[in-house]
């Protein structure tokens, strides 16, 4: 295999590798979205809040599944608490009342996990031993391939969730018409609170994945958030199957510009998958998977 | 199953839309709810659905329902098609249909073959998602959808608003169907003749209050239902 092309291929996977993680908080995002309507601008900051928590508890000396399943238990709590108390009073609100007070408690939480785990960075625990497989000289590392197993994971059992479970589909109905859903006994808000406690879980995984990749920081999230946002305007906000094809799509353009274009580099290379993203939007506004709802009359 | 409500008052903040308001729905009746636009129609099948809040009393056989929770109502048997059908656009008609359902797998299909039996269209229509559906099919939806709860007593806002005169014939003979299966029908129709046709008691209303009450030949020999329209609009 020509070394160039190897380069070539090795770029692709480390972008499918970063893509899965976007990915994965894009999942989250819809995930919120499709069940409330609304896009969770605070979903990196519970995701860090919890990852911090897995680490703490795994400091402690808990067990590291035993630390990571209490702190996706504590997801679950905080986005439901979040929606109960923040979220629903905003419902019938302009749409825009509910993104401030998410990117408040964006705020807020990156401020309380500053508080409570301040100075140095801190080092998660490897998730599975590391090694560094090779196909084709093509290296891949097992973090990568735990992460790719996840989300493929994720994107199945939500498939079938809310496809073929009932409650999955009353979320659907009470996102699609929550007026309409009381009228066969759908009591929409328990469901809403449901959906963000679920998409809190989801984002709290993302965040675990990334961990050991990286130092845990107060700032880790940030660019997860918003490269989530990027994948999951790209692949279509009420389709959690866009959100996974998005995600890989911001990844693997992000290294290829960032490789073979020189004035993108590593500075710009947030660029890339922004400008991928507002040309995709011009020729499918609501996104390569997005759908809009027919209403004939 | 039967359905008494009495002195019932219910509005919307702190308005009173409809006052001391008295009807009774039994097995199999069907009973009409004419009136002008604004008389008050929708805010007592609103009322009686518990999604806004009320006075008075509403009684279902011995269970006093004034203050149940609108999803307690359906599942004591009182379901609600509101006006505009409601159904969930973004859903397949499948999907539409299994939104409703908490029992058992079993009871699910029984229930699902019994709403396609009475409307086959549905069944063509079964993939494809609801908002893409015709006016009359939506309709058929609606109304499938509320059986597919086994209501004991069916509400129906305005169901042949926008429908083509054929399907709305069809529609009526429908309803006649389900009152023949024992079901209670509250029935909310701009065309006062179509459901005095059908009804079996009507009550008709102006300014959020009974005016006159009765058999549908009797209202409808009477005068009062234009009276009560023009009234309305002056």
């Amino acid at each position: 295999m020509p070394a160039e092309f190897q380069v070539f291929l090795q770029q692709v996977v480390d972008g499918i590798a970063n893509g899965s993680l976007y990915a994965a908080m894009a999942v989250a995002i819809v995930l919120a979205h499709r069940t409330t309507g609304v896009v969770n601008f605070a979903l990196g900051e519970m995701a860090l809040v919890c990852t911090f928590l897995a680490w703490q508890l795994a400091a402690w000396g808990a067990p590291l599944p035993v630390a990571i399943i209490a702190a996706l238990v504590f997801a679950f709590v905080l986005g439901a608490g979040i929606e109960r108390v923040l979220m629903r009073p905003l419902r019938n609100k302009p749409p825009l009342a509910s993104a401030v007070v998410a990117l408040g408690v964006f705020l807020v939480l990156n401020q309380v996990c500053a508080l409570i785990w301040p100075g140095a960075q801190r080092e998660f625990p490897a998730l599975v031993p590391a090694l560094n497989l090779e196909f084709a000289g093509v290296r891949i590392g097992s973090e990568t391939l735990l992460l790719i197993a996840v989300l493929a994971g994720q994107a199945a059992l939500l498939w079938w969730f809310f496809r073929h479970t009932r409650l999955g589909l009353r979320m659907r109905a009470a996102s699609d018409n929550p007026e309409s859903a009381v009228y066969i006994g759908i009591e929409p808000n328990r469901l809403f609170t449901l959906g963000w406690g679920l998409s809190a879980i989801f984002a709290a995984m993302a965040g675990i994945l990334l961990a050991p990749s990286i130092l845990l920081t107060t700032g880790m999230m940030f660019p997860i958030l918003i490269y989530g946002l990027c994948a999951a305007t790209l692949g279509g906000l009420n389709n959690p199957f866009g959100a996974i094809v998005g995600g890989i799509l911001v990844g693997v353009t992000e290294n290829l510009a960032s490789t073979y274009l020189p004035f993108i580099g590593s500075d710009l290379r947030i660029a890339a998958p922004l400008i991928l993203v507002f040309i995709a939007l011009l020729f499918r506004p609501h996104g390569l998977f997005g759908t809009v709802q027919a209403e004939r009359v | 199953m039967k359905l008494v409500v009495s002195a019932l008052s219910a509005g919307y903040g702190n308005s009173r839309v409809v006052h001391d308001i008295t009807l009774m729905v039994g097995p199999g009746e069907i009973v009409a709810l004419l009136g002008a636009n604004g008389a008050g129609k929708t805010t007592i099948l609103r009322a009686l659905s518990g999604i806004i809040p009320r006075a008075g009393s509403i009684r279902l056989d011995d269970r006093e329902m004034i203050d149940v929770s609108a999803r307690d109502i359906v599942r004591a048997g009182v379901v609600h098609v509101p006006q505009g059908r409601g159904t969930f656009g973004g859903l397949t008609v499948g999907e539409n249909l299994s939104a409703t359902q908490t029992g058992s797998v079993v009871r699910e299909a029984e229930l699902r073959d019994k709403v396609c039996r009475l409307f086959p269209i549905l069944r063509e229509r079964w993939t494809q998602p609801a908002g893409e559906l015709s006016g009359g099919e939506q309709q058929m939806l609606a109304v499938a959808r509320a059986l597919m709860l086994e209501p004991r007593i069916l509400m129906l806002d305005e169901p042949s608003l926008g429908l083509a005169p054929l399907i709305r014939i069809e529609l009526f003979e429908t309803i006649r169907a389900i009152a023949a299966d024992g079901i209670g029908v509250l029935l909310i129709e701009q065309n006062a003749d179509l459901s005095l046709k059908i009804a079996s008691q009507a009550l008709l209303l102006s300014h959020g209050r009974v005016v006159a009450s009765g058999r549908p030949d009797e209202i409808a020999g009477s005068g009062i239902i234009e009276e009560a329209y023009l009234n309305h609009a002056g």
